[in-house]
């Protein structure tokens, strides 16, 4: 028997818990396995897109993170009456870009990020909502990670702004090639499978 | 400067050709009087008339002192060849910093430097085999190791590949047959006139063979541990056994190890046995075992002796492939099953995969290049069950289990010289000789080696 062969269908969507986030950070685990790690797509000098289709339960009332890459941060939060998009440029400095988006509970939403160059498109359900020029390259990290559900690792106890969320699927497209696919609907030991099989998995922390 | 750098830095201050190893480790084939230090280079015989008046002769030979003279002398021994070629060819560090730096070496190497060559010294890392008496005959093994092996090649003679595998003529010329556990062995002999000098002085001693627990040796060494008055505390014990013998025996080994256990007479106690398929399939690769009896044993080692880790040595060959995914499964079953904070290592079972080498009849190199791809697939899985972190908080394969088994496809992949079409015949007539000679039947058991059996087959006309 091939050996995924029996992997079963459990589910078709990851529910985050709230204070329980998730990472995608396989090299950590076992080093030099994946050529390109996924993770460091936010690093990544050429273009690339980040699809995540998400939902959640109760009403927006505070900063929750949707998504964050660290340690140099890039990541998004959804607020109130709208979202934060941060980015690390290479000198360090920190750009921090408000949005106004209105957010309704129980629906489901398909947040695109697409670089191109030094252009950075934001969607959410393709319709295109911001454009930001970077004006450096990004901050590069050896140490990519992206956690999902929170701004930072329980352990370290700051900027976590936890976000129960559901999550139905997660795409990395790097430059026209697909290197991380999730429909969340096969888990080996709570780590979810990467349908394009290169082992980008996302794991509970 | 890292550590390696520091102990090469110390090692060649004495000589550029000085290892620690060569003093501190040894393994003693007891059963054809055989012995080398660390196992680059290759055994050589113990004379008995060294043994005569001086156990520590099995160790301690003439030609291994000057060998230790030519390293003191600031020369490189011929033997240690793989290691200079190793320093000479890359900046990457040789097993000679390696072994000189395990514990059982680096606190040694002031004592060592200021010998005099010619003294003998109790090694600190021991391997021993007593006999080569053994219930199984694996595939991939030989005459050297097995007793069953012995009697097949006595009565058929070596398989008719281009290697004449297993044939015994040169083993005959060189005086390397193994003593009969019936016969008196001098070599058996002068390890117990020196054990109880040794004993005390020794950080690890591992038991291979044969199979040692048919062996009456290894019995009366666990009987000493487990009943001498002045235990070496700080010993690490291992064993190495196929845990296919008769339960009554199973019975008597987890006893034994439990009041060793149980009594502090060891700072650590290690099994290791071998399996590198699942199933049908792994029986045939390791003729005589029983693949569930086999996992039941397993079970029981780490539910009776909830300190123990259990370490399988996986040869992964050409007949692996197809069920090792299905035994990664298991062996992930048993770390969540088995998992508790008291093992002396972190895993209740670890899987140590290595790739088979010889005889090249049966290496994954004979494969197909879609069969190749199920290595890394196999890699993939143990991925996907990789503990967070390596601690005996998370249960999980460790980075190093995954690595061997990535390791090994890049082998599988690499270009070399290897002549696939001389082996991919002789395991053709390997396995034709194997089913005639032991009532299996291959193609029933591989069916996935069909294609490649009938393309062999049909170039033979």
């Amino acid at each position: 028997m091939k050996p995924f062969q029996n992997l079963k269908n459990y589910t078709t969507m990851l529910k985050i818990q709230e204070g329980e986030p998730w990472v995608m950070w396989p090299d950590k685990l076992v080093g030099n396995f994946i050529d390109y790690p996924a993770n460091k797509i936010f690093d990544y000098d050429g273009d690339y897109e980040f699809t995540i289709d998400f939902e959640f339960e109760r009403p927006i009332l505070k900063k929750q993170t949707l998504f964050s890459k660290l340690p140099s941060y890039f990541g998004f939060d959804l607020e109130p009456n709208g979202f934060t998009f941060i980015y690390t440029e290479e000198d360090n400095n920190t750009e921090y870009v408000s949005v106004n988006y209105q957010w309704q509970h129980k629906e489901r939403y398909k947040l695109k990020i697409l670089k191109r160059s030094f252009e950075i498109f934001i969607y959410i359900d393709d319709i295109l909502i911001m454009t930001e020029f970077l004006k450096t390259k990004l901050k590069v990290d050896d140490i990519s990670h992206i956690i999902f559900g929170a701004g930072n690792f329980p352990k370290n106890g700051f900027n976590l702004n936890y976000f129960s969320v559901i999550l139905h699927s997660v795409k990395i497209i790097k430059d026209s090639e697909l290197i991380s696919d999730h429909e969340f609907n096969k888990f080996i030991h709570n780590k979810s499978f990467d349908l394009t099989n290169n082992c980008n998995f996302i794991y509970k922390i | 400067m890292s550590l390696n750098q520091k102990v090469k830095d110390k090692l060649d201050g004495v000589g550029c050709g000085f290892c620690l190893a060569k003093w501190t480790q040894v393994t003693m084939h007891l059963h054809n009087g055989m012995t080398h230090s660390c196992h680059h280079p290759a055994p050589h015989k113990i004379p008995l008339s060294e043994l005569k008046n001086n156990p520590k002769a099995l160790h301690n030979t003439k030609h291994k002192k000057l060998r230790r003279r030519e390293m003191l002398n600031g020369e490189k021994p011929e033997e240690c060849n793989y290691c200079w070629k190793v320093e000479e060819s890359s900046n990457s560090f040789s097993d000679r910093v390696f072994k000189s730096s395990e514990t059982w070496s680096l606190p040694h190497l002031e004592e060592i430097k200021d010998m005099n060559w010619r003294e003998d010294y109790n090694p600190k890392y021991v391997e021993v085999s007593f006999s080569n008496t053994c219930n199984f005959k694996c595939s991939y093994c030989s005459p050297m190791f097995s007793s069953k092996w012995t009697e097949e090649i006595d009565k058929h003679g070596g398989y008719p590949t281009s290697t004449n595998f297993n044939d015994q003529t040169w083993v005959k010329e060189t005086n390397q047959v193994p003593y009969k556990q019936s016969e008196d062995n001098p070599y058996v002999e002068a390890f117990w006139e020196w054990w109880p000098e040794l004993y005390g002085d020794l950080h690890t001693f591992r038991v291979t063979g044969g199979e040692p627990l048919l062996s009456k040796d290894t019995w009366k060494l666990l009987e000493f541990i487990a009943n001498t008055d002045t235990p070496n505390k700080n010993l690490n014990l291992s064993i190495n056994t196929n845990l296919g013998v008769p339960k009554k025996l199973i019975d008597r080994f987890v006893k034994l190890i439990k009041k060793i256990i149980d009594e502090g007479r060891v700072k650590e106690f290690i099994v290791f046995t071998s399996c590198e398929s699942y199933g049908k399939q792994a029986e045939y690769i390791r003729n005589g075992l029983d693949y569930d009896y086999f996992i039941e044993n397993v079970e029981y080692i780490l539910t009776e002796i909830p300190k123990v880790t259990i370490n399988v040595m996986a040869t992964f060959n050409a007949m692996s492939v197809f069920g090792y995914g299905d035994f990664i499964d298991k062996i992930y079953e048993l770390k969540v099953k088995y998992h508790n904070k008291e093992r002396y290592w972190i895993s209740a079972i670890q899987l140590d995969t290595s790739y088979l080498r010889w005889p090249t009849h049966q290496s994954v190199k004979i494969l197909d290049n879609e069969q190749k791809e199920l290595i890394l697939e196999c890699a993939k899985k143990a991925f996907y069950y990789a503990t967070q972190e390596f601690t005996h908080e998370y249960v999980g394969f460790s980075d190093t289990e995954v690595q061997k088994i990535k390791r090994l496809y890049d082998y599988a992949i690499s270009e070399d010289d290897f002549d696939i079409e001389t082996n991919r015949n002789d395991f053709i007539t390997f396995v034709d000789e194997h089913d005639n000679r032991r009532g299996t039947n291959f193609i029933e058991t591989f069916p996935e080696f069909k294609k490649l059996y009938d393309d062999v087959k049909n170039t033979r006309g």
